[in-house]
């Protein structure tokens, strides 16, 4: 499985965060690659607990954030998921 | 292991026993079926608790989609379903709490870093690359897992500080299954299981 590179320089767009994150679970391939998007259903992108816990360390890889399992049960959609990455890296 | 004959709506054989485990007996069933697993769960679940002498089947009450159900008139009984592909992974126990996790292969997931670092401990991590086949990796998972799902914490049991039991020498199978309990203590018990046939 390929690694996500880090990405340094400014601070991300919550858009940046999105497209990143639908990139990863689209690279997961647990479901069709057209059904993930930013306002897909998150139930509905094959994210178990295994490839929850794998995005957290894809989350800490790339910007630098210690995000638990459980932030995710917070959100309804990456765009929601997203959003409140944006939060968390400005704010750090 | 007690194989039984493959009934609707499973297609391949399927193991039923029971693990005597903390003074009381946790009853599990397991196999690989035709589809629908998730629907198979819980027709097992239900001819668990129908096949135990003394347990009432009351149906199963969901408070909300975020909370596991629980059995309807049975007390201090505990069920966890798993499923994975087309295999299915059930428990129920008395008087105890239950987790059940299976994983079926292909186990490509296992191979990010991201995920190694988020689940093993330390000494896992250190011990993890000595361990044959590689799929080692995939039994401490199901082990964490069905702990996790014992104690109720879920997603929210941090795996990096969860140390289970993994023999070192493990015949790969493309399917793993584990149970867990946990005693008064939070100390938990697990078991793997395997399909012979599989």
């Amino acid at each position: 499985m390929s690694t996500p590179e880090t990405i340094a320089a400014s601070a991300p767009s919550p858009s940046d965060l999105g497209d990143w994150l639908v990139d990863r679970v689209r690279f997961y391939d647990q479901v069709d690659a057209e059904s993930v998007t930013l306002d897909a259903p998150l139930k509905e992108l094959g994210l178990d607990s295994i490839y929850i816990m794998t995005l957290c360390g894809d989350i800490e890889d790339t910007y630098g954030l210690e995000i638990d399992p459980a932030f995710f049960a917070d959100h309804t959609d990456l765009r929601g998921v997203a959003e409140a990455l944006h939060t968390r890296v400005t704010a750090t | 292991m007690t194989f039984v004959s493959a009934h609707r709506p499973s297609v391949a054989p399927v193991a039923e026993g029971r693990w005597p485990v903390l003074g009381t007996d946790v009853w599990w069933r397991f196999g690989r079926v035709g589809g629908e697993p998730r629907r198979v769960a819980y027709a097992w679940v239900e001819h668990l608790v129908r096949s135990r002498e003394g347990l009432p089947w009351r149906g199963l009450h969901r408070e909300s989609a975020a909370v596991k159900p629980r059995l309807v008139g049975s007390e201090g009984v505990d069920f966890s379903i798993s499923h994975s592909g087309d295999a299915v992974l059930v428990a129920v126990a008395r008087g105890v709490r239950v987790g059940a996790d299976v994983e079926a292969a292909p186990f490509a997931a296992f191979d990010s870093k991201a995920l190694r670092r988020r689940m093993l401990t330390p000494a896992e991590a250190e011990e993890l690359p000595r361990l044959r086949p590689e799929d080692a990796r995939t039994r401490l998972w199901t082990a964490k897992e069905a702990v996790a799902k014992a104690t109720g914490e879920g997603l929210a049991s941090d795996f990096r500080t969860l140390a289970v039991s993994a023999p070192p020498t493990w015949r790969g199978r493309p399917v793993e299954a584990c149970l867990a309990v946990i005693d008064d203590h939070a100390h938990p018990t697990t078991r793997h299981l395997a399909l012979e046939t599989s």
